[in-house]
């Protein structure tokens, strides 16, 4: 299994994630993904796309610190994610949080303060930094619905909102867009695109086509890992890229 | 009239009504985590494995009520270590030490010389018999977890909610997740007393879940919680008094029945709405 990375003339860029030949999976002895080298630049659009099973998941836990790798390390910003926990947030799929818990907009978006070390808000500082992600989601008028309340789209919105509260540097959403209608999809995309003037999004897929349109480069995770550009993709054949049953993608290693 | 008239003149009426009122805080207090987290089996675990530590305390001639403690802290902690690779998952181990915990207590229960516990009082619960040490007890762990839901609300909160999200922002979840396990085994323990081991877990959850449709916050949540929990606990209490039934058992009936009519009254207000509604939308169609 190989996993490259293409020569995307970026090196002399702030690098926001690395990995160091990790290999990481449930199981030490079968690890999911091997060999994975690749970096993620600030404020870079990035995309991870590949089928069910092939690694998205195991990728970004690894990244976001939720699992140990087997081997090698991964650093975002030059540091270990525990030592950057303030500067990163995640939006997870909607299908993991509790959407029968009793909790209001206001009230979840404000669990996302919480813990930031060397930041200290005042009350009013915590209003209005919940009003301004509520107003760039779009979702102002829902403040003080309970999640029960929301349809998927816009509890989607919400917890981008929880995630955005906390101004982080590196933003990691798995499937943002998988319970939004194509209207909703389009206004995220561009959210998402405004939001990389000031952080580093990077964005779990499925679905190739939608993310080569709006992205910078794209990794492929099916148990290996290749970094493509994403005008590169646009006119491939997503069972070319990451194909049933697994396949390995090699590129030159520039 | 009668059982106003006990209260206010017979001394284990009023410790039965102070140990009814402090199980229903804690547990008030606790279900809502409980019923968010889904650890209704981890309550049970812990309330089966308990009899392990009774029947040591007992045969070594000791409070029967301090064995299950000291079970209940040991079974929390072994729970909540992390997953290690052999080690079967959460619902694997919670079974196996729901049932040697019970073998455990059976076996040093049969061989208590002069064996007089009686185990139907901490299976089933007996209010009838709270004295002021169990009373006592009750405060101690009230206390203890009003103290880690002050000092831990926020995490608490958003763990139920999303326990990933609060391990990514780096808030303290394992620890937090222990003390609630402790949170739980003490919650156990007093709810011996009352309902007994075999319906802890309904004095837990059943609220929760009543509570849960209606609440808009954890706050409230925890507060319906606890008004619920005191009228069964009173009602059950009055009930036993009044027609002589096991106090324990008649504590969750009352809940169970209150379940009933509260989802019953949910699910026709729900028609009734669905009823308004279909003509607005016929004539909208129209």
């Amino acid at each position: 299994m190989i996993a490259n990375e293409t020569n995307d003339g970026s090196s002399s860029r702030p690098v926001a994630v690395e990995l160091f030949d990790v290999a990481a999976g449930y199981d030490s002895s079968l690890p999911i993904i091997q060999n994975v080298n690749f970096r993620i630049y600030d404020r870079e659009f990035f995309a991870i796309i590949g089928p069910n099973g092939g690694g998205k998941t195991t990728l970004i836990r690894v990244i976001l610190g939720l699992l140990d790798p087997c081997s090698g390390r991964s650093e975002v910003f030059g540091k270990p994610i525990k030592h950057a926990r303030d500067l990163v947030s995640y939006v997870p799929q909607f299908s993991t949080c509790q959407r029968e818990f009793p909790i209001t907009v206001e009230r979840m978006i404000g669990l996302g303060l919480q813990k930031q070390s060397g930041v200290s808000l005042t009350p009013m500082d915590r209003t209005s930094r919940v009003t301004q992600v509520l107003e760039q989601v779009g979702l102002a008028s829902m403040r003080h619905a309970c999640l029960r309340e929301l349809s998927g789209g816009q509890l989607q919105r919400a917890l981008i909102a929880q995630a955005l509260v906390r101004e982080p540097r590196l933003l990691i959403l798995d499937e943002p867009t998988a319970s939004i209608d194509p209207g909703g999809e389009a206004a995220l995309m561009n959210l998402f695109e405004q939001l990389m003037s000031v952080m580093t999004v990077v964005l779990v897929s499925h679905d190739v086509h939608y993310v080569t349109h709006a992205v910078n480069r794209v990794a492929c995770v099916n148990r290996s890992v290749v970094v493509h550009d994403a005008a590169d993709l646009s006119h491939v054949d997503p069972h070319s890229i990451y194909g049933s049953p697994v396949k390995s993608i090699s590129h030159e290693h520039h | 009239m009668e059982f106003v008239d006990a209260l206010f003149s017979q001394n284990f009426m009023q410790l039965a009504l102070a140990s009814a009122l402090l199980s229903g805080a804690v547990c008030g207090l606790i279900g809502p985590v409980v019923l968010a987290r889904n650890l209704s089996s981890v309550a049970g675990g812990i309330a089966h494995s308990v009899v392990g530590g009774m029947g040591i305390f007992v045969w070594l001639g000791l409070a029967p009520l301090a064995g299950a403690f000291v079970a209940a802290v040991i079974v929390a902690l072994l729970l909540a270590l992390p997953r290690s690779r052999g080690a079967g998952t959460s619902e694997a181990r919670i079974q196996i030490l729901w049932s040697i915990g019970m073998a455990i207590g059976i076996v040093f229960l049969s061989k208590t010389p002069g064996y007089a516990v009686d185990l139907m009082s901490y299976l089933f619960g007996n209010l009838l018999l709270a004295n002021m040490e169990s009373l006592l007890l009750g405060i101690a762990v009230l206390c203890a977890v009003l103290g880690l839901f002050i000092w831990r609300y926020s995490c608490l909160e958003t763990i139920c909610f999303d326990e990933e999200f609060a391990k990514v922002i780096g808030l303290p979840v394992r620890s937090t997740t222990t003390l609630l396990y402790l949170a739980i085994a003490m919650c156990v323990v007093v709810l011996l007393q009352s309902v007994g081991l075999i319906l802890v877990i309904s004095l837990m959850t059943i609220p929760a879940m009543m509570a849960v449709q209606v609440a808009r916050s954890m706050r409230q949540m925890i507060l319906i919680c606890i008004l619920l929990n005191w009228g069964f606990s009173i009602s059950g209490l009055w009930l036993s008094y009044v027609y002589d039934l096991p106090t324990g058992s008649t504590i969750i009936l009352c809940a169970g029945l209150a379940f009933l009519v509260w989802n019953s009254g949910i699910w026709l207000r729900s028609k009734r709405t669905q009823a308004n509604l279909q003509p607005s939308l016929q004539s909208g169609n129209n």
